[in-house]
């Protein structure tokens, strides 16, 4: 029995990836009926997901020729990597609700405070920075490139109110 | 004509509206998120106010620069800033994380000039007959160039074979969700309606190189820029004896571009990919790119700008756009009262001389503006690397925003983002993804179409001349590796019997 490597784990997820893809493929329906002679829409992703088998299949039986890199050195890696995604998605959540303006001041101030963690930088540099940078950005893209920047719900809801 | 077309060049208003144009575009090919193709839809509309001259004096200089500009950030962050340059950080960035970000530059700014300027006068003289060349090819070719590309890209990928396709392959999986080419027909939007439009490839590509890194970075601890050496700029920052040494790869890199350029629908965003391809297959030293090798610059830089060119030339001889930025162009010669196609160059010569005029002068104002620019770029580095990647991220979701005016294109950023992480994990090369994605499309439709347009099915791919050409040169670059690696073995063991005799 060969051993369960993290590239033939991978090789794996891929068979079943593909698998995973054929299936869907045949679920597609189509808008209208196919002309003589044409392949369809389900073909192409269907012979996507034979090709992500075939080479599934491939790097299973293919010769494991270096040892595996590692990608994380430690399991706080990992927990930054999911601090630093949580906090993406909360910056689109406040984009959403808060608008561009508050929701960027708060996103570049807890980035920088992330990024910066070993520099210890003073609170009111990072402040400066969030609100120097979301102004700048809001008046490069609103006012220059003329791009209406999420106003948010709550905020329109707000200024709505105030009126 | 010559001088009626020198005349109007050199009208003060012309020059600065073109020298605005260049440090626009310029600016917008630089910032990861914008591109030539926002800005010329932006100035397009600043445009309607002008005469006809200077409107296209002004829209032509803008795409110049914009193509030129995606090296800047290509080179110093890694991040593409256009697609067109996306092969620039397989080498350029490296080239920058050994402290040589001046030398990648100056042969950025070097051969962006070459493939721009040789590309716009090969254009200029030979227009139509290139015109007529580009339609002779149907989608047998189109199919058979696109798969070619993707197999030539796979071939460069670092580590085992499969690992490339893969790759390619989840691409062009990517690219089949919304709806289908032809028929329209909904492919994997699970009910999600921003699903429906596609994956927006401005989105994609801030996702896949500028949101993965700044996660991948963190998670690494990795939050020190890389060093800029201390340099006292002569002249273009790469000597002449340089290019000269290099004169077979730029002219390889600078065909590759215009050929793919004067393709219908390919552009710039294809042709650095292959060129790169090309340019390490054949290398003495492969093993060398994708860790800082100057002839990965010059082949993207090259490629890329001669697609310009190349783009040109369906553009104004048959009015089918070259690419993304040439078909905002034509609708602005079209609102100008112009129309552009066949009988262009004979119902107004002038017109198009002063376009192609400009596309040289913008050329050479790109040149004199980022080499004036080359002493303060890498200056960039100097920010701290917190301050400069929580700039670039604000940025970042600024741009996916404003490309499709929907929050949802950064929530698909973010996803692109976590796929980056995985094929870091992987260890999936990144270039046959991009293109992967890119020309899947193009793939599908030109592979229907092909077969829809002839009863014999998949066979006629094979029986026409161009087509079949392409697709052996697919399979063989696929293959060759391999025969290489037995032919090297053969003639090590031969040498080594006779050492032994």
């Amino acid at each position: 029995m060969k051993k369960l490597t993290k590239s033939r784990c991978l090789a794996l997820f891929y068979i079943v990836f593909g698998i995973v893809l054929i299936y869907l493929s045949s679920q597609i329906k189509y808008m209208f009926a196919v002309t003589e002679g044409d392949i369809g829409p389900k073909a192409f992703p269907t012979c996507i997901g034979i090709g992500i088998v075939i080479c599934g299949i491939g790097k299973l039986f293919s010769r494991q020729t270096k040892a595996d890199k590692v990608f994380m050195k430690d399991k706080k890696g990992y927990l930054r990597l999911v601090a630093m995604f949580v906090l993406f998605v909360a910056y689109i959540l406040g984009l959403n609700y808060l608008g561009y303006i508050i929701s960027t001041i708060a996103f570049a101030a807890v980035l920088l405070k992330m990024l910066s963690a070993e520099q210890k930088l003073a609170w009111w540099k990072i402040l400066v920075f969030a609100v120097v940078m979301t102004l700048f950005s809001y008046f490069c893209f609103e006012k220059l490139i003329k791009v209406l920047l999420p106003q948010g719900k709550w905020t329109r809801m707000v200024i709505r109110a105030l009126r | 004509m010559f001088f009626s077309t020198i005349g109007i060049l050199f009208q003060p208003a012309n020059l600065i509206l073109g020298f605005v144009g260049v440090l626009v575009g310029i600016i917008f090919g630089a910032i990861p998120g914008l591109s030539g193709t926002t800005a010329m839809a932006l100035l397009l509309p600043i445009s309607f106010s002008m005469d006809s001259f200077s409107a296209i004096i002004f829209l032509g200089a803008t795409y110049v620069g914009a193509v030129s500009g995606g090296l800047i950030s290509s080179i110093l962050l890694g991040i593409p800033g256009t697609t067109s340059s996306v092969a620039t950080t397989y080498d350029g960035y490296p080239m920058t994380l050994k402290g040589k970000a001046v030398k990648a530059l100056g042969i950025g700014i070097v051969s962006s000039f070459i493939g721009t300027i040789g590309s716009v006068i090969i254009a200029m003289l030979f227009c139509p007959l290139l015109a007529k060349v580009a339609l002779k090819l149907g989608p047998w070719e189109l199919f058979s160039l696109c798969f070619c590309a993707i197999i030539l890209v796979v071939t460069i990928s670092k580590g085992d074979m499969w690992n490339g396709l893969i790759a390619a392959l989840i691409g062009a999986a990517i690219s089949c969700i919304g709806f289908a080419p032809i028929d329209s027909s909904k492919r994997f939007s699970f009910g999600i309606k921003t699903l429906l439009g596609g994956v927006n490839t401005t989105g994609l590509v801030l996702g896949f190189f500028a949101l993965c890194t700044i996660m991948k970075n963190y998670g690494q601890k990795k939050t020190v820029n890389p060093p800029v050496e201390d340099f006292k700029l002569k002249g273009f920052g790469v000597s002449f004896k340089e290019l000269w040494q290099n004169k077979w790869l730029i002219l390889k890199s600078f065909f590759i571009g215009l050929w793919i350029g004067f393709l219908p629908g390919m552009g710039s965003g294809l042709s650095n990919q292959v060129a790169y391809a090309t340019a390490r297959s054949s290398s003495k030293h492969p093993e060398t790119f994708g860790q800082g090798n100057p002839e990965g610059v010059y082949a993207s830089e090259v490629s890329n700008n001669a697609a310009v060119g190349g783009a040109v030339i369906p553009t104004i001889a048959l009015g089918i756009p070259g690419d993304t930025p040439m078909s905002i162009l034509l609708g602005g010669l079209i609102i100008h009262g112009l129309e552009p196609g066949p009988l262009l160059m004979t119902t107004s010569p002038d017109f198009v001389y002063v376009f192609f005029g400009i596309l040289i002068l913008a050329a050479i104002m790109t040149l004199f503006t980022q080499l004036f620019g080359m002493r303060f770029f890498p200056k960039m580095l100097k920010i701290p690397y917190h301050y400069l990647f929580s700039g670039i991220a604000v940025v970042c979701f600024a741009g996916a925003f404003s490309t499709t005016m929907s929050i949802s294109n950064c929530g698909l950023m973010i996803g692109v983002a976590l796929l980056g992480l995985f094929f870091a994990f992987a260890e999936l090369p990144s270039a046959p993804f991009i293109l992967g994605f890119i020309l899947g499309p193009m793939l599908e439709m030109n592979l229907r179409k092909g077969i829809t347009y002839d009863d014999r099915g998949f066979i006629v791919f094979l029986t026409r001349p161009i087509s079949c050409a392409l697709l052996l040169v697919a399979v063989g670059s696929m293959f060759w590796p391999y025969i290489r690696a037995r032919i090297e073995a053969k003639k090590g063991s031969k040498y080594q019997d006779g050492e032994d005799d």
